[in-house]
């Protein structure tokens, strides 16, 4: 197994690693650049717990070789906030709304939120939880997930 | 207990930049090589020991493999389009619609963005939710080779549970679904446990409409068999016929009849049985009414 090189922009810097095959993102952001805001939960694309955006779209960083996002510019759950420590307005409304409980899955929900709101800024309730559909939550609930996001509609 | 939360099969990874390149590859390593697109369906199968390739020849690079076209012959869908922009091509006309609902159900935003239409054909799982439109809808599979190119129904394709007709040396380079004749219809259902689950069961039909004449009909259910089944009797039974409740009922017995279901981890065969009936006759009557005409 050799290893080989990539580069990714990851949360806005600039970042090269010399990667064995068969490193996952996930395991790449966790590990290597100690990002552990990305969850690993079921490690088989069924819970979003390790949802981040690659080149602004959600994937599934448990399922995507790192490799395979060579060059791309990656967001986690770290970059949404601004340098300054300022929250995103998607960060805000979850707090604002309560909609996190254990917190588990709240960085997989703020990144589906963010690509949400990116394409749609005023998405309605049906168009949030078809959004969502693919992210467990097993304690907070939905409801205030879905309010949360829908808050930030324009 | 498999930990997925790492691989551990050790691998080389190849990023060919032309088919060519890639056909070299596959030559090279032969049984030892393993072809992988998105990725959904290659790393779950590597982290659960399904298969244990030695090289993982990447498609993403090569240039063309995930183009989309439509012209006069039909839909042209790239093997390595992202399963979300074969979405949004199959939304554009009213030709594609069987294939536009499977592809809306077949997974959440992420699998979406990831999984390719091309890599769901060729993993043929019995409940791939986009081998039964494609069944319905005259789907073909181009498959080329170090000299050249065939090009199979997919019919022929899917030859049994995670198998299908392609050989080592063959890559899917495009699936190509031809127009439809005037005032058809069609349409596609499954039945999962949540949103974004695998089908219990899955359903489509794509008929030609004549007024209340059904001109003929072709119908194929996903996860009921070995492997996604055309429906002949029933399609036998309602073509050239004028539709009335009586022969639709008919026909959903023939449906329930002709499939040859299992018990499993998602379903039992008892209930798919049922549940087939019911599940046909609203995918007919969605289909029927897109295909216009008084319903």
């Amino acid at each position: 197994m050799q290893k080989q090189h990539m580069q990714m922009r990851i949360n806005g810097e600039p970042c090269e690693f010399w990667v064995e095959p068969n490193t996952l993102l996930m395991n790449l952001l966790r590990n290597e650049m100690e990002l552990t805001g990305t969850k690993y939960g079921c490690g088989t694309g069924q819970c979003g717990g390790c949802t981040v955006l690659v080149n602004g779209e959600p994937v599934l960083s448990c399922l995507t070789l790192a490799l395979a996002v060579d060059g791309a510019d990656i967001l986690t759950i770290e970059g949404v906030a601004a340098p300054d420590g300022t929250l995103d307005p998607i960060q805000e409304a979850f707090l604002d709304t309560a909609a996190i409980q254990c917190g588990y899955c709240t960085p997989g929900m703020v990144l589906m939120a963010k690509a949400l709101l990116n394409k749609n800024p005023s998405p309605s309730e049906d168009q949030i939880r078809e959004h969502i559909k693919g992210n467990l939550c097993r304690c907070t609930g939905y409801h205030r997930i879905v309010q949360a996001i829908k808050s930030c509609g324009e | 207990m498999v930990n997925t939360k790492i691989l551990t099969r050790e691998f080389d990874y190849h990023r060919p930049a032309s088919l060519a390149e890639a056909f070299e590859l596959l030559a090279e390593y032969g049984d030892a090589a393993k072809v992988i697109a998105g990725g959904t369906d290659v790393v779950p199968q590597l982290k659960y020991e399904k298969i244990a390739p030695n090289h993982l020849v990447a498609l993403t690079k090569i240039s063309g493999l995930s183009d989309i076209n439509e012209d006069s012959d039909g839909l042209n869908i790239g093997a390595c389009a992202r399963l979300r922009d074969a979405k949004q091509a199959c939304a554009r006309g009213p030709g594609h619609a069987a294939l536009h609902d499977a592809l809306r159900s077949i997974g959440k935003v992420q699998v979406m963005n990831m999984g390719t239409l091309g890599g769901n054909l060729c993993t043929a799982s019995p409940a791939a939710d986009s081998v039964p439109p494609l069944l319905v809808l005259n789907g073909r599979v181009t498959l080329a080779n170090p000299v050249g190119s065939r090009t199979l129904e997919i019919e022929d394709f899917i030859t049994g549970p995670y198998a299908a007709a392609m050989a080592a040396n063959e890559i899917m380079t495009e699936i190509h679904i031809p127009p439809g004749p005037e005032h058809q219809g069609s349409a596609f259902l499954k039945i999962a446990r949540v949103a974004a689950d695998i089908s219990k069961l899955s359903c489509a039909v794509a008929l030609q409409r004549d007024a209340d004449r059904c001109v003929s009909c072709r119908i194929a259910l996903g996860a009921v068999a070995a492997l996604p089944l055309r429906i002949k009797g029933a399609e036998e039974l309602l073509g050239g016929k004028k539709m009335d409740a009586t022969l639709l009922a008919e026909a959903a017995a023939s449906v329930s009849a002709g499939i040859r279901p299992i018990s499993d981890v998602r379903s039992t065969e008892t209930y798919r049985r049922q549940v087939a009936a019911v599940i046909f006759k609203d995918v007919f009557d969605m289909a029927w009414q897109r295909a216009g005409g008084k319903s």
